[in-house]
């Protein structure tokens, strides 16, 4: 059961990281960005291509972040940059086009076939007394672990990071205070890509890499997102964590059909009782 | 007994007390006015009584009937009827369709009769047109009832969302600043139609306001509150010579204007 | 009705009433399937168009009409009209019980949460294989209307019969209480609340609606292309009846009939170009130039473009 626990975990916090980005661009710009999944999807590929160049894993990364990064910057100017403060129906919609245009894009350059993709860590499994574990299972975790911590580093002590913090709260005190608001807008969804890269690298090796294999994964991750609060970027990562637990727990006791519903189930679940997820604020509208 | 009681309502926010144990008394068919700086709890007020904000304390009666359980829509059915501070009123649709959407209430056809149009629905929609014509002649918006809401001049709009609230038929009516926007000749009909419409309605009229001279003109009553509590209640004349009321809102300067002054 | 419009309306009424007359029959299928898929556009334009509510759902009534619908004639060897009705009133029931769980919740909750649904049906109809022959789909049967087999011709102008019954029927509903209270509610929730419309029952009619017309819709889908598998519970046709809405305009009749057969049209002309694998990009690419552009659909484009306007005939 341990076992099952922390590849729980280690799932959970994939999960985690893909909430996360979307967290991370609902909070910055109010866009429920539900192509999330297939940019992931799309610098995974890009990473198979550096991969397949014959590069080392540690140029790989470096270069995909890279391509993520510009990536997200150019999505943002073209198109989210006019969708800030758009009606919702909009926003949504135009993220769901960017959905369909960004499959039919991966599946022109790299097919529709499925592709192993390479771990970083080793499958090897090494005992620690009771429990087999490999730096598979806990190499996510770890990367997970640094990069949110990494996060919270960069949001509080930076001076970049504490501008795009002071943006996601209060837009126009920030404007007031010389903030270049529209250049925040753009570092977030830059910023978000790039933890979508991340995850992806983490996913493909578990899964194999095609032009759908982000589809359930989102759900799971829009769930992670909501349990943990909608505006919180710690609760993306612990919603993520206890949905990957939860799910991994209900796989082994009950059925494994319910576990494919868990997401769905949880999602209503959350939102019927506590819609603001575990982490957020109550929020009253004001007439 | 009252149209609406308000008994020791309380509201906060977080740590902020916006109410603090507010209670008055609104008479059957008169007009009571609650008045107060900016930031006293006044719009909360009616926001707690249109259930909009869930009170923390307190009991809300409207007609002896306690209020505090009902949903927000629930109240509106039961003929109370409000108007809002920030205009909320449906800019795209024209001025006869913002009042005809308040008949609502009044007709009682399913989907599948108004699907097909069948008798009873066809009959409730020329009643309730009828209605609408009547009530927008009543406030002068005959003219201007087809054209799109949104276009109007902003006096205008305020009149087509009383006439809404009207086409409620209510006992009790919540009026949130409704001379804002107006200039004094208009304020000076707009009290003459709001006591017109009371004796029409029978109702009886709650008015959240800054203009004195509307109020002074047509309150029987007058609450005052403060910091979002009660500082002292009477009749006009009552209201404008109370020392504590001149200190901390009419202002040492103010000229007293009620009857008998 | 002005002389010259009255010409135009009954030359369009006779093209459609005569069109098998001179169509094809891979045309007289094409323009059945736009008539099929007008019935969910115009249901989903009720729910996201005139009351703004984005659901992700619409796949889900979508394919279980099209499920009961043939579970009831071949299975249970139940007659067409009473299959179809029937199985419309249950996807209603099924309306109802995605709706009412998510009724309290702002927008962005709202999609997310009927996100899902699409997956849980799937999942369910691809597990009842006796029922439903599981991943691999079932025939629909011929269906017979008064004991004549229907054949292409006779499909279309039962589509074109139901397509006139209920699209009159959701233009009384859209003029008549509910259609201001739909309204009311997208424009302003409170001040619909403050007239005493019943928000949460208003969303759930709405609801209600949607499931129904995407029901039959589904219905009449499987007759017409006798055959159906579970590949009809998918987001991307939950997205298409989206699309159908944005394209050819929110809250308008003619917008749902526009939108249609634009998103019927296209696959098949980028068949005919050879570019079929780009028809999901196309859809995206379209709805996300109308938001940006024609934010009203093309039914506002007569407005925009006044040669156009000239062209129609329509004055000003």
């Amino acid at each position: 059961m341990t076992q099952m626990i922390i590849s729980g975990i280690a799932l959970g916090t994939i999960y985690g990281l893909v909430a996360l980005g979307i967290v991370l661009v609902h909070k910055a710009t109010g866009i429920l960005n539900f192509a999330h999944g297939e940019m992931v999807m799309v610098t995974t590929f890009f990473a198979l291509t550096l991969h397949n160049f014959g590069l080392p894993y540690w140029a790989v990364v470096t270069g995909t972040l890279a391509f993520a990064a510009l990536f997200g910057l150019f999505i943002e100017t073209t198109l989210v940059r006019r969708l800030i403060g758009a009606p919702l129906l909009t926003t949504a919609l135009v993220c769901l086009g960017l959905f369909l245009i960004l499959g039919d894009v991966a599946v022109w350059i790299w097919g529709k076939d499925p592709h192993m993709f390479p771990s970083a860590f080793s499958e090897k499994p090494i005992s620690l007394g009771q429990v087999f574990l490999s730096p598979a299972d806990i190499g996510p975790i770890i990367v997970c672990g640094m990069l949110a911590l990494g996060l919270y580093l960069f949001f509080r002590f930076t001076k970049i990071g504490v501008a795009m913090q002071a943006t996601i709260d209060n837009q126009t005190a920030a404007r007031l205070m010389g903030i270049p608001v529209k250049r925040m807008f753009a570092l977030s969804w830059m910023l978000a890509t790039m933890v979508a890269a991340i995850a992806g690298l983490l996913i493909a090796p578990i899964i194999f890499l095609h032009f759908t294999f982000m589809q359930t994964i989102l759900h799971f991750a829009f769930a992670a997102a909501v349990l943990g609060g909608i505006n919180s970027l710690p609760g993306a990562m612990i919603g993520g964590i206890i949905l990957g637990v939860v799910t991994n727990l209900v796989g082994i006791y009950f059925s494994s059909a319910l576990k494919e519903a868990m997401p769905f189930l949880i999602m209503l679940g959350i939102l019927v009782v506590r819609p603001e997820g575990l982490m957020s604020k109550r929020i009253e509208k004001k007439v | 007994m009252g149209a609406l009681q308000v008994i020791h309502l309380s509201k906060h926010f977080g740590g902020l007390k916006a109410i603090h144990s507010l209670s008055f008394n609104v008479e059957e068919g008169s007009v009571h006015a609650l008045i107060g700086p900016n930031g006293a709890g006044k719009t909360t007020v009616l926001n707690c009584i249109s259930r909009f904000y869930k009170a923390d304390e307190g009991e809300i009666l409207v007609h002896g009937k306690n209020i505090l359980h009902w949903r927000d829509y629930e109240i509106f059915r039961a003929a109370v009827g409000r108007t809002f501070q920030n205009l909320e009123v449906f800019g795209d649709l024209t001025v006869f369709d913002n009042v005809l959407t308040a008949r609502y209430r009044f007709m009682h056809a399913s989907v599948i009769e108004n699907m097909f149009r069948l008798p009873r629905a066809r009959r409730e929609e020329r009643v309730n047109k009828q209605k609408v014509e009547e009530i927008l002649i009543l406030l002068g918006l005959d003219g201007v009832a087809h054209q799109r809401c949104g276009g109007l001049p902003y006096g205008q709009q305020r009149l087509v969302e009383l006439a809404r609230a009207m086409a409620l038929e209510p006992r009790v009516l919540l009026l949130d600043e409704p001379a804002a926007g107006h200039n004094n000749e208009e304020v000076g009909q707009l009290g003459e139609l709001i006591n017109r419409i009371r004796h029409m309605l029978r109702a009886s009229i709650l008015l959240v306001e800054h203009n004195m001279s509307l109020v002074m003109a047509i309150s029987d009553r007058i609450t005052v509150m403060h910091n979002g509590q009660f500082l002292a209640e009477g009749s006009p004349r009552e209201i404008e010579t109370n020392p504590k009321v001149i200190e901390a809102y009419l202002g040492r300067g103010y000229n007293p204007i009620s009857a008998g002054a | 009705m002005a002389r010259g419009n009255l010409i135009r309306y009954a030359i369009i009424g006779i093209a459609i009433v005569s069109a098998p007359l001179f169509l094809g029959e891979y045309f007289l299928f094409i323009a059945s399937l736009t008539l099929v898929y007008t019935l969910a556009s115009f249901g989903t334009n009720v729910l996201s168009g005139y009351t703004n509510l984005l659901s992700l759902a619409g796949a889900t009534f979508f394919g279980c009409g099209a499920f009961g619908t043939a579970i009831l004639m071949s299975k249970f060897s139940m007659p067409f009209l009473p299959a179809i009705l029937i199985t419309g009133l249950i996807v209603v029931a099924l309306g109802l019980v995605v709706a009412i769980p998510t009724l309290r919740l702002e927008h962005v909750y709202l999609a997310i949460a009927t996100l899902g649904y699409v997956f849980i049906f799937g999942e369910l109809v691809k597990g009842s294989e006796t029922l439903t022959g599981g991943s691999m789909g079932m025939g629909v049967p011929v269906v017979s209307l008064f004991g004549f087999r229907l054949n292409e011709v006779g499909l279309y102008y039962l589509n074109l019969a139901f397509v006139i019954v209920l699209l009159v029927a959701g233009v009384n509903l859209s003029h008549s209480r509910f259609g201001r209270a739909f309204f009311a509610v997208k424009n302003s929730e409170v001040a619909a609340r403050s007239l005493g419309i019943p928000a949460p029952k208003i969303k759930v009619i709405a609801f209600a609606v949607q499931a129904f017309y995407c029901a039959i819709s589904g219905g009449l889908y499987g007759l017409l292309v006798r055959f159906i598998d579970p590949s009809l519970f998918s987001i991307f046709i939950s997205i298409s009846f989206l699309s159908m809405v944005i394209i050819g305009g929110l809250g308008s009749v003619l917008g749902s009939i526009l939108g249609a057969f634009f998103v019927i049209v296209t696959p098949q002309l980028l068949t005919y170009f050879g570019l079929t694998e780009i028809q999901r990009s196309v859809y995206g690419v379209a709805m996300i130039l109308s938001l940006m552009f024609l934010p009203n659909g093309l039914v506002s484009l007569p407005e925009k473009l006044p040669w156009l306007r000239r062209l129609l005939g329509l004055s000003k």
